[in-house]
This record gives C-alpha cells, sequence and structure tokens, in this order.
C-alpha cells in the first residue's frame, strides 16, 4: 500500500518531521508492503521548517538504503522499517541519483497575487469586484499586492484561489494519474495559518473530484492541527497569534458545511489550551523555523493510526481526538496512556538509547570487539564515511528535536522526554525514571552496554553487511536497554 | 578438560615389591672346645699369652655375644670330647692352675669330625688348637718320616672329607691365627721332644665354625670385641652370591655420547678416536679384605666383552672422588661405594653388547707363610706350624669352587 | 614426546631424571597451564563479562604463563634432581620453558579466538 501524505504550511512540515522520527525509532504498521511518500505543499520556497524536514527525509531514506535490509517492512523490528520514497521516484526502474524529492512547486511563485491571477487583463467591473473581497494597500497588510514567494501569511482568501491551480500541476497530475485503489491519503494543515487552512479544504475538493476513480473513492485522513502556540507580539507583522482563536472558529464553521470535507474516512483533531511562552514573530523564509512541539508530535501519531486501521473500519467517515492519561505541563511520559506509551513512546525510547549508545558510546569502546578492523571497523565508519555521518546527523538531530526543541519552555507546554547527558551511563536518560545504581550493580552503565554490543554483534550472522549489523547491534541493544529499564513511567 | 585429568592421574611412581626380610637364625649354642693334646700343655704354662687371651675371650664371649643359652657349654677334646662340667670361671680357674693337656698327640681330622658333629644347625662351635697334623705316635715309630710323606695326602684328604661334609650341611669355618709364648714341650713331626721355655712364640689357631648365617654374624661380632686381634683370619664358604650390584654414573666419569637408561648405557656412538667412557660405583664391602685391595683388584680383575672393543681404564677407590663435582643424585650412591671403575669402550661391533667384570673367588693364601715341612729346628722357623698349609689347603679344597665369582657385574650397552 | 622437544631445545642433560622425569612433566603441565589460561580468558571470561579481554589484558596474561610456566620449570628441575641450588642448565630449561609455555599461549589464542564473545578480536 501506499500513503501519500500532503504536509500543508508550516505545521506540515514540522508534523512531517515528527513522523520521520516515529519511522526511524521503528514503530510498526501493519499494513503489507506500505510505502510513505511525504508531499509538502508550501508556496513559501524557502521555508525554514520545510528545509529542515526536507533534509531529515533525505537522511531517512540514504539511511535506509544504505543501514537496512531489503527485506525489512513496516511490520519488521527495525529502526527505519517504513520505506520512504519520493513522488517523483514511484517507479521501481527509476535511478536513485537525484536527492528525493518533498515539495511540490507552485508556479510564478515570485509574484503577487495580482499577477497570479492576471488581475490586469480583468475587465474593469471584474476588477472592482475584486477589489471588494481583497485589500489592495501595498504597504500595510496588502493582499493583491501580496507577494506570493512568502505564503499567504495567514490569508486563506488568498490561499484558496491559488491552491486551486495545483490542479494544473505537472506533479498533481502524474500523481492522479499513477494512483491505485490500494493508496491512500492523508492531510496534514493548520487550521489558524494561512497556507493550511486554505490548501485542506483545496486539496480535498481536488481529490474528491479527480478524474481517476481511485482517487475520488480513495481513503483519506487528516489531521486539522488548531492553536498550540503563541507567537510575540509585534506590530509590524501580519502574523497575530491573538487572533489565532478566531480563525479557527472561522474555518470549523466552514468545514462543518463542506460535503468534501465530512468524506474525509478519518478526520483528527487536535488543540491545545493556551500556554504561556511565545516564539519568535517570523512572517516566513528561512527563518519561520519553529520548535518541535510535542503537538506535533501526537499529530504524527494520527498518520500511524490512520494507516493501522483497515478498510471496512474506514468505510464510514469518523472524527478523533486525543486523550492523554494527565495534564502537566511540562508534560512528561507518564501523562500518556498506555495505549500511546506502547505505540509510540516506546520504540522513541528505544531510539533514544540508539541515540545516546551510537554518538556517545560506540565512539569511544575502541577496545571492544565489535569495533576492530575485522568486525565493524567503526574506526572508518564502517567502511562508508558519507552514510555513517549521515546517520549520526540524524542521531544528533533527535537529540535536538526531543530535548532542545520539544523541552523549551517557550513552547508553552514544553516535553521534557529524555536526557542525553552523562558519558558512564544510560540510567537518566528517561525523564521521570532513573534505573538504581548501586555499588555492585550499576544499572545501565557503558561497560554494560559495551557487553550487550559485543555480543549482539558477535551472534549475527558472519554474511550480513556491515552497516546493516551495525544498525541490528544498535537495534538488538537498544531492546535489552529497554527491557533493562522496564516500564516507562 | 577431563582429559587432562586423567593423564595426570596415571603418574607413573615406582613400583617396588618389598620382601619382608627373612627371620634371622637364632643362635642356640655356643660350644668351646680345647684341645688337651700334650702338644697344648706349653700354651696353657707359665707366661704365655694364651692364658690371657684364652680366658678373657671366653667372658667376652659369654658376656657380649647373644646367645639363648647364655653360658658356653666347655668341653675337652683329645681323642673324644669330654664335656667340662664347671662354669666358665671354674674352667678358666682349672687352665690356669692344673695340668689338663694330658692325651696323647691328636689327629686333627678326627678332633675335626668330632667338633663338626657336634655342632647342631644353630650352635657355634670354637675350637682352640694347634692345629699340627701327625699320624698316631704308632704310626711314627713305624716311619719317622711319614707326616711329611703323607701331610700332602692322606691327612689332607682326611681333613677334605670332614669339612667337606659340613659344607654339605651349610656349614662354614673361620680360622683364627694367633701366636703365644711357649712354655713346655715341643713335639716335632718325628715324634722329638724339644723343651721350651719362653725363648720362641708358636702359633695356635681358633676354629669358629657354624651355619654360613650364624658364623657370619658370630665374626662380625668378634671382630667388635676390642681384645680379638687376630693375626690371621680366613673364612671359608661364608662368602654369599657373588657381587652383581653396581650403579651406572650418569655423570661421573663420562665422557663421549651415551644416554643413562636404567643402569644402561644407550644410543652409544664411539669410535675409535672418541670412545665412550663410563664409571660405575660399586659396594665391595662384604669381600674379604684382601680381595677389597685397589691392587689386587687390578691384578685379578678380568673383563669379558665379546660384542665389543672394550678396556678396563682405571680402579679408584670411592673416597677419592671429589663429591663435590659429582651430580646431586650421584652422591647417595657414591657414599655407599667403596670403588669406582672406569671402563673406555671404542667400539660396538653389534647393536648391543655388554661387558662383564669377574673376579674369581679364589681364598687368601696367606695361610702359606704360616707354615712349615720340617719342625726340628723349632727354635728357628719362626711363626709356622707343622703342614699347617696342607690342613688348610684340605679346608680350603673342600669349599673352593672354581666356577665362583667374588664380583660379576654385568653391564648392557646398546647403540 | 615433550622429552624430544626440550632435548632439542635446552640439549641433553647427563642426569637422566631429566629425559624420564622433569622433561615430560614439566611439558605435560606447561601446555595444561597454558590451555587453562587460554581457555578461561577466551571461553570463560571471554564469554561471561567485558571485564579481561583488552590486548593489554592479553598481553598481561602471556607474561604470566610465562612467568608460571618458567618458575615451576625451574623448581621442578631443581626438586627432581634433588640439587641445593639452581644450575645453569636448570636457568637455561626454565627460561627455555618460559618461551615453550607463551608459544602455546599464542597458537591457543588463535585457536580459541572464534569461540570468544568479548576476546574475539583479541590481540588482533
Amino acid at each position: 500500500m501506499r500513503v501519500f501524505i500532503f504536509g500543508i504550511g508550516g505545521t506540515g512540515s514540522r508534523v512531517l518531521r515528527s513522523l520521520t522520527m516515529l519511522l526511524a525509532s521503528g514503530v510498526k504498521i501493519n499494513q503489507k508492503a506500505l510505502t510513505v511518500i511525504p508531499i509538502v505543499i508550501d508556496t513559501d520556497a524557502h521555508n525554514g521548517d520545510t528545509s529542515r524536514t526536507r533534509d531529515v527525509l533525505r537522511n531517512y531514506y540514504t539511511i535506509r538504503k544504505n543501514f537496512v535490509n531489503k527485506t525489512v517492512n513496516s511490520e519488521s523490528d527495525s529502526f527505519f522499517n517504513t520505506e520512504i520514497r519520493s513522488f517523483n521516484r514511484l517507479d521501481e526502474k527509476a535511478p536513485d541519483s537525484a536527492d528525493l524529492d518533498v515539495q511540490f512547486n507552485f508556479q510564478n511563485q515570485d509574484n503577487t497575487f495580482a499577477n497570479f491571477i492576471n488581475y490586469n487583463a480583468l475587465s474593469q467591473p471584474n476588477k472592482d469586484m475584486i477589489e471588494l473581497f481583497y485589500n489592495d494597500s501595498v504597504n500595510q497588510f496588502p493582499e493583491l499586492h501580496l507577494n506570493l514567494s512568502v505564503g499567504f501569511k495567514g490569508n486563506p482568501n488568498i490561499g484558496s484561489v491559488v491552491f486551486n491551480d495545483l490542479k494544473y500541476s505537472q506533479q498533481f497530475k502524474n500523481l492522479e494519474s499513477s494512483f491505485t485503489a490500494n493508496d491512500r491519503v492523508f492531510i496534514i494543515s493548520s487550521i489558524f495559518g494561512g497556507t493550511g487552512s486554505s490548501g485542506f479544504p483545496t486539496l480535498v475538493k481536488l481529490i474528491r473530484t479527480s478524474t481517476n476513480n481511485n482517487l475520488a473513492k480513495t481513503k483519506i485522513g487528516a489531521i486539522t492541527v488548531m492553536p498550540y502556540f503563541n507567537v510575540e507580539s509585534n506590530d509590524k507583522s501580519a502574523i497575530n497569534s491573538a487572533i489565532f482563536d478566531t480563525k479557527t472558529k472561522a474555518a470549523l464553521s466552514f468545514y462543518s458545511g463542506d460535503t468534501h470535507i465530512s468524506s474525509i474516512n478519518s478526520l483528527y483533531y487536535i488543540a491545545d489550551n493556551n500556554q504561556p511562552g511565545s516564539l519568535p514573530n517570523v512572517e516566513g523564509g528561512v527563518d519561520q523555523i519553529n520548535n518541535a512541539h510535542v503537538i506535533e508530535l501526537i499529530s504524527a501519531t494520527a498518520i500511524i493510526d490512520f494507516l493501522n486501521t483497515d478498510d471496512a473500519t474506514l468505510e464510514s467517515p469518523r472524527c478523533l481526538e486525543f486523550g492523554s492519561e494527565s495534564d502537566g505541563s511540562p508534560f512528561t511520559i507518564a501523562q500518556f496512556t498506555n495505549d500511546t506509551k506502547e505505540k509510540y513512546i516506546k520504540p522513541l525510547t528505544k531510539f533514544a538509547y540508539a541515540t545516546k549508545i551510537g554518538t556517545d558510546f560506540i565512539p569511544t569502546l575502541s577496545n571492544e570487539t565489535f569495533y576492530g578492523p575485522k568486525e565493524l571497523n567503526i574506526d572508518s565508519a564502517l567502511g562508508m564515511q558519507g552514510e555513517y555521518n549521515k546517520l549520526m546527523e540524524f542521531f544528533e538531530g533527535f537529540k535536538t528535536w526531543s530535548t532542545t526543541e520539544m523541552g523549551s519552555a517557550n513552547n508553552g507546554r514544553a516535553f521534557n522526554s529524555f536526557n542525553f547527558e552523562g558519558s558512564d551511563n544510560v540510567n537518566t536518560l528517561v525523564h521521570g525514571k532513573t534505573i538504581e545504581a548501586g555499588i555492585f550493580d550499576k544499572g545501565l552503565s557503558k561497560k554494560k552496554v559495551a557487553a550487550k554490543l559485543t555480543s549482539s554483534e558477535v551472534g549475527l550472522p558472519k554474511d550480513m553487511a556491515i552497516p546493516e549489523k551495525y544498525l541490528t547491534m544498535l537495534y538488538e541493544t537498544s531492546c535489552y536497554c529497554l527491557d533493562e529499564f522496564g516500564q516507562l513511567p | 578438560m577431563f582429559f587432562l585429568l586423567l593423564i595426570l592421574s596415571c603418574n607413573s611412581g615406582d613400583k617396588k615389591i618389598t620382601k619382608l626380610p627373612p627371620v634371622p637364625r637364632e643362635l642356640n649354642n655356643i660350644n668351646f672346645f680345647l684341645e688337651t693334646s700334650a702338644s697344648m700343655e706349653g700354651y696353657l704354662r707359665g707366661n704365655s699369652d694364651f692364658a690371657k687371651v684364652i680366658p678373657n675371650l671366653l667372658v667376652d664371649i659369654e658376656g657380649r655375644i647373644k646367645c639363648k643359652k647364655s653360658i658356653i657349654s666347655i668341653n675337652y677334646i683329645a681323642d673324644s670330647i669330654r664335656k667340662y662340667s664347671g662354669s666358665t670361671r671354674d674352667f678358666i680357674h682349672d687352665i690356669s692352675t692344673t695340668q689338663v693337656a694330658v692325651g696323647n698327640s691328636s689327629q686333627m681330622h678326627k678332633i675335626v669330625e668330632a667338633v663338626t658333629n657336634a655342632t647342631d644347625s644353630n650352635d657355634i662351635s670354637i675350637l682352640v688348637s694347634d692345629c699340627i697334623l701327625s699320624y698316631s705316635d704308632a704310626d711314627i715309630k713305624k716311619n719317622p718320616e711319614i707326616n711329611v710323606q703323607k701331610a700332602d695326602g692322606e691327612l689332607k684328604a682326611d681333613v677334605k672329607q670332614a669339612f667337606l661334609k659340613m659344607k654339605k650341611r651349610g656349614v662354614c669355618a673361620t680360622v683364627y691365627g694367633f701366636s703365644s709364648r711357649f712354655y713346655g714341650t715341643y713335639y716335632t713331626y718325628q715324634n722329638g721332644k724339644i723343651l721350651l721355655n719362653g725363648e720362641v712364640s708358636r702359633p695356635y689357631y681358633i676354629w669358629v665354625i657354624g651355619n654360613k648365617e650364624l658364623l657370619q654374624r658370630f665374626n662380625k661380632e668378634l671382630s667388635e670385641i676390642e681384645a680379638f686381634k687376630p693375626e690371621l683370619a680366613i673364612s671359608f664358604g661364608i662368602f654369599d652370591a657373588p657381587i652383581n650390584d653396581y650403579t651406572l654414573l650418569f655423570k661421573t666419569g663420562k665422557r663421549g655420547e651415551w644416554v643413562f637408561d636404567d643402569n644402561s648405557l644407550t644410543e652409544v656412538s664411539a669410535t675409535k678416536k672418541s670412545p665412550i667412557k663410563f664409571s660405575i660405583a660399586v659396594d665391595f664391602s662384604s669381600l674379604p679384605n684382601y680381595a677389597k685391595d685397589s691392587g689386587y683388584l687390578r691384578a685379578n680383575l678380568k673383563l669379558l666383552h665379546p660384542d665389543l672393543d672394550a678396556r678396563l681404564a682405571s680402579i679408584n677407590e670411592a673416597v677419592e672422588i671429589d663429591l663435590g663435582k659429582a651430580a646431586p643424585k650421584e652422591k647417595a650412591p657414591l657414599q655407599n661405594a667403596t670403588h669406582v671403575i672406569s671402563f673406555e669402550v671404542n667400539e660396538l661391533y653389534q647393536s648391543k653388547g655388554s661387558v662383564t667384570l669377574q673376579l674369581p673367588l679364589r681364598y687368601d693364601t696367606s695361610y702359606r707363610n704360616w707354615s712349615v715341612m720340617d719342625d726340628k729346628n723349632v727354635k728357628m722357623i719362626g711363626k709356622r706350624t707343622f703342614a699347617f698349609e696342607h690342613l688348610v689347603n684340605g679346608v680350603r679344597e673342600a669349599y673352593q669352587n672354581n666356577n665362583e665369582n667374588f664380583i660379576n657385574i654385568t653391564i648392557n650397552l646398546k647403540k | 614426546m615433550f622429552q624430544k622437544l626440550y632435548e632439542l631445545l635446552c640439549g641433553k642433560n647427563d642426569d637422566p631424571t631429566y629425559a624420564t622425569g622433569i622433561f615430560p612433566t614439566v611439558g605435560l603441565y606447561t601446555l595444561i597451564f597454558a590451555i587453562v589460561f587460554a581457555l578461561i580468558f577466551y571461553l570463560a571470561l571471554g564469554r561471561w563479562k567485558n571485564i579481561w579481554y583488552t590486548r593489554i589484558h592479553w598481553v598481561i596474561t602471556l607474561i604470566l604463563v610465562g612467568i608460571v610456566s618458567g618458575v615451576f620449570g625451574l623448581f621442578q628441575a631443581k626438586s627432581a634432581v634433588g640439587a641445593d641450588s639452581f644450575d645453569s642448565f636448570m636457568i637455561k630449561f626454565s627460561i627455555i620453558n618460559a618461551v615453550v609455555a607463551i608459544v602455546y599461549f599464542i597458537i591457543l589464542s588463535f585457536l580459541l579466538k572464534p569461540f570468544s564473545i568479548f576476546s574475539k578480536r583479541t590481540p588482533i
């Protein structure tokens, strides 16, 4: 099965990033031969979040290609188990040489809205009609004269018009023509921004009115992310978090009446109460790069939930919300329900162990059996410096994502998940529960982890490729660490 | 791991079957016989040494030598055995004061026979006599030269016969020779009488007869008596099996290429240009003194070497060897040895061979110095006894076996 | 077998105790020491916990095997021959025995290495 995941706007990118982390940590999805195809839709071509997501997806792809066995899929026990492909590399025989494409291009992005709709060529009565809907000032909150290259700046009225044009893009046409009955679609959008709130309904309409019956009748899942953060107030900026709620209400009332939106098979909603703290107020471009937020992580779990749902259940459209076991700010793992912990937090914890071990422990364990040139050849980066670096980069990215970003107090609701400090042991990796260490039993010390790494690596088949051995060894050791750790807090 | 333990436990140790020492034969009785023919009187009179030695000897024997019957049974013997009924002290008193030597001239062989017959298998008999072989007075009257003529023949043969019978019973004899000033009548071989008054010392003899084992022990105990200092001592028949023990020395005296293997030589490689040399340590302490002498050994040792070219290189006394240079394990055998004998081998003709060292058993013939065939001029003959040589020859011939060896040592060599 | 080996390396000694007693006994025990040390290093410790398994540990063990074997050979020779002090042949023998033990251990290391976990790549 293939699932096309559209991430619209900044929120879409950030949720896709969280999804990538979940997939990297080996969350299992019960679908045969699952392929995830991420598509970022954003007219803000240089959006910082989008670039970051694109890089992390590309890294995932490279890592999976080199470190994971060809037979591994979303049902396997492995990190990076689920396959991710680019929308323009769906053909098996397509060469691998170019980097993964994740973004649909919009035409004429470096242009004003007026030029986009060819305003000047319109007749005068039409022009007057347009001016009724759109502000035509140049300096103060322009709408007609808005330069589209930085997105819609929170103006869904512009966005919806521009998005409709997607129908004519070559990329969309390709997608449309190759769509099969076995494929699904998932759309991520925020309800309070500009790109998301306009793009989402338009995209749904495009899908449901497609000439390809497979696409028109496909199972659609979507998540609408409602306000979960504030931005610093800035008079000169078009973005004003104070009116996020207002915009949300407006959009929600529109959705409730829309037939296409009602046809979405699983519609997920998520929001968070107003929290203190605010992020920098950036209107777009490379500097619009927000810290990851736990809400984005939870949103990503919606995608997995959708994929785990069978076709029969999805026949009649349903709406879903997310709940945690208890409240807490900062939020911790203990607040999640057991179900959430089992499905999503456990794999992430394993990956956290792997991260810590891979970046901090393994490079220092030069005396261990697995380190040497006849085994994994760690000194020479497994014999593939570039790919090894990509994996380390991914791990470092995971560290930043989970601790610096999601744990930041500016998020409003910070999420304290993991702690990567410490050079002797991983007893304090998980916030909320420490492994006890005494005189004789030092808990999950580096020595103990080293022993597990060695015995795991030595036990792997001789003909297994080195990078695969490396990742398998890490996976087995991480499972062991989690077993030693016991129940999540 | 298990197999290693198994190998360890199979350490071969020395296994010796220890024989229980045989039960020593017990000495039941010591018989003392004093010859009392007239010729003996001269020893008992006056300031004779005999009168000093014999009483002391009796007392020493009775006091020191372990015997079941603690009192010596004393007898006179001339034509027949006359048992003395008193105590030893009485006897000493009697021979010192009364005249006891009143018998006729005795015939040695008869005396010997009587003594041996009276000796039981667990007895030791001591005979004190002047050991002068002689025919009866009547025979001498008929032929005054008869003693000289027949000493070598009938007289000797009679003695030999008596001792042959003894030998069959496992009985052996030792003769000790002493000398004493003589105060009395000396009878020449022609039965002539010469009166001596202590001018010369005349030899007298003490024969000790008994079972081989008892005799060996008795002789040793006699030798421990300080006062017992015989001028002659010859033992007949008490020599045991020939000596065939030796210890091959693996370091001392080793030259050339050979390897010690269980008291033999293996991996021998010898040529005329580079012969091999080896030494053995031997214990000859059971040999009679004359046979232990290095000079005697050098003169009389025979070397048999059928399959190889060898020679006797040297014979040294064990005390001459420098123990400091010997290997630690050689010290014990060297300390227990009397001699060290060295050999040189030039070549082995076959793949293996042996050298055999033999010393034929020959009785000491120094007793001949105590013999004379003409005693008419007794004052001039010194310490010699008429026809003593033939008497002892008779004994010697009874016991000597030409095939016997004192020493019979065989050393094997292999290439 | 051991006898031939030591006679080849140390030369023959006049005292037959060497050929019959010392060489076989010391030879066997030296081999056993080397085997035991190697088994412990690679299979006992090497499969249980990563506490004694690095190259430095191996070198120390190697030296230890050599010392133990050398000293054992020296004292065994002295007592078997019955000497009061060590002579030059004994000292030569003990040094050669130490080297033999070290060679045994090196060979055994390469034989047992693949069966170990933590010492699988020790010394190389």
